[in-house]
């Protein structure tokens, strides 16, 4: 059996030209070797719709006790416990104490709040005519949102937000952590410490995350350690992954423009060009696993103890599964795509990120449909997981 | 742990017990039953965790929410008996319930 198979194409998820359009590679890999091992690190990537489905549901054999970073993260178990590096039944048992806050239904009761908070990053700058999309609004409204459901007050939110950005970036070529991310996870650290202590007293009920999550240490659910991994898997997956997709929408809509047309023509569509967007520019580009015993996937064995990436990006793209699929079509509506992941890991902040990009989407194309964007002051995240812009500078007609 | 059957399309039975707690979606995928996908991790946004459960258990159900309402109107093969799995906690009262699943899992495009 083909272990390591030899394929023409080399892809290094790594590597910063990547980043600005790694859909090519993914097209040639589903193409050419949908099971791809990169020998240099020793990984794994999987970039087809049904193989993606399968390692996500079969989570004793894709485990993610070992994170869901590409690269293996031996310190994460020494670190702060967080479920998203757990495997069920222990994950699902702490997922559990948030899950039923975080359901639609649940959530639309922010929606009000959004939209005030979009409106009220949006107007100063109507005036000028210019502003950084991603600066001045995307990275301020969820570390806002999420703030306000993790009791983390305003005056601290742009340092919450600079560690969660100092956590995630990765240096060109940078495989595994280092200095600066590390900083920035022990800064997080001592900060939810000192805020679950105080708030300990306070907050009472399971009303909102924070409290919910308390009221779990008082009954012995969880420990004190777990709620600091609680704050800081929340600051950073509540935050990061939703300002980037709404600089991707806002990047795509810009360079469709009849597609931009369409939904300011009709708003009422906007909700199914957040999916569109999701699926064919997810925020999160791979997902990790490692696998737990030998297995068998289109011809090629991996090995227990390897690590995969699941390509999620790639997968959403699948011609196998959606027509047309390499085109951005605000109409498609497909809701089956991979962005959120799948199965027991799938993102909690799903509905909470779909509305908050909705609303954005819709104050900004009300406030300045046309806007244009300044393509040489585009600059990326670089990070083999996250996906998006850290600057997306525009102008448009200034009005008050 | 209460004790839950699982009926694919084709009868294919799966007996499993599930933890208290625990809902009829998570029962299934934690053990790894066929037939029932549960791909949004159970927030009621995928309608693949879509099961049919017999009039005479109802009663010991929770009621169908607006969520729930809402997300089952785009499930496939959609009938009376219809309702999604995630939104079911198991308890003891439930001990030897049995769930039919669909022919296919899935919400049809908005
Ligand atoms: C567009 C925005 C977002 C994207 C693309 C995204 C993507 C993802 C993905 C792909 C996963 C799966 C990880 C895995 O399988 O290991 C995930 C998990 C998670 N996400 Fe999100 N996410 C977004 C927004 C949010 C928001 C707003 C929150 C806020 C609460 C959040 C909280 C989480 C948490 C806590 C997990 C871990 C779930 C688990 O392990 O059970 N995410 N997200
Ligand atoms: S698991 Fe997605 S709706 Fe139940």
């Amino acid at each position: 059996m083909a272990t390591s198979p030899e394929t023409g194409v080399h892809f290094d998820p790594y590597a910063h030209e990547v980043h600005d359009d790694p859909y090519p590679y993914y097209a040639k890999m589903r193409e050419q070797a949908p099971v791809y091992y990169n020998r240099k690190h020793g990984y794994w990537l999987l970039t087809k719709w049904d193989d993606c489905q399968a390692a996500f549901r079969d989570f004793r054999t894709f485990s993610s006790a070992a994170g869901p970073a590409l690269e293996a993260n031996q310190d994460v178990n020494a670190g702060y416990p967080m479920f998203i590096n757990m495997d069920p039944p222990q994950h699902t048992r702490i997922r559990k104490l948030i899950q039923a806050l975080m359901l639609p239904q649940r959530i639309a009761e922010l929606e009000p709040y959004i939209r005030e908070k979009a409106v009220s990053l949006l107007t100063p700058h109507l005036k000028s005519g210019r502003m950084d999309l991603t600066q001045d609004f995307a990275a301020l409204l969820p570390m806002d949102v999420i703030s306000t459901m993790i009791h983390v007050p305003v005056e601290d939110q742009n340092q919450v937000r600079q560690w969660a950005d100092d956590l995630i970036f990765r240096e060109d070529g940078q495989f595994g952590l280092n200095e600066r991310n590390i900083t920035a996870y022990l800064s997080m650290g001592s900060y939810f410490d000192k805020l679950a202590t105080e708030l300990s007293g306070k907050l009472a009920g399971d009303d909102d995350i924070f409290s919910a999550i308390l009221q779990a240490e008082r009954e012995g659910k969880l420990s004190h350690d777990d709620v600091i991994g609680f704050g800081i898997l929340l600051a950073i997956a509540g935050n990061e992954t939703t300002t980037k997709l709404i600089g991707n929408m806002c990047y795509r809509l810009w360079q469709h423009k009849d597609q931009r047309q369409l939904l300011i023509d009709d708003p009422q569509k906007i909700a199914n060009g957040v999916e569109e967007t999701l699926r064919f520019d997810g925020s999160t580009q791979m997902i990790g696993r490692q696998v737990m015993q030998d297995v068998e996937i289109r011809g090629n064995t991996i090995k227990a103890g390897e690590r995969v990436g699941l390509c999620i990006i790639s997968a959403s793209r699948d011609e196998g599964r959606y027509e047309n699929a390499e085109s951005y079509d605000v109409t498609r509506g497909a809701r089956d795509h991979m962005a959120f992941g799948s199965g027991v890991h799938s993102c909690v902040g799903s509905a909470l990120a779909r509305l908050e990009v909705r609303v954005c989407m819709e104050e900004l194309l009300r406030l300045i449909p046309d806007y244009e964007i300044d393509e040489a002051g585009l600059e990326r995240t670089h990070n083999p997981n996250v996906r998006g812009f850290t600057h997306v500078p525009v102008t448009f007609t200034p009005h008050s | 742990m209460t004790t839950i059957t699982y009926i694919e399309h084709d009868g294919a039975e799966h007996v499993v017990d599930v933890e208290d707690d625990m809902n009829l979606m998570e029962g299934a995928t934690l053990n790894l039953v066929p037939g029932v996908e549960g791909m949004c991790g159970g927030i009621c946004s995928c309608a693949t965790c879509h099961c049919y459960i017999s009039e005479e258990w109802e009663s010991r159900l929770p009621p169908i929410s607006v969520g729930e309402e809402s997300m089952l109107r785009t499930a496939r093969h959609r009938r009376t008996a219809s309702r999604l799995g995630c939104q079911i906690t198991v308890t003891p009262e439930l001990e030897g319930l049995r769930v039919d699943l669909p022919p296919e899992q899935g919400a049809d495009d908005a």
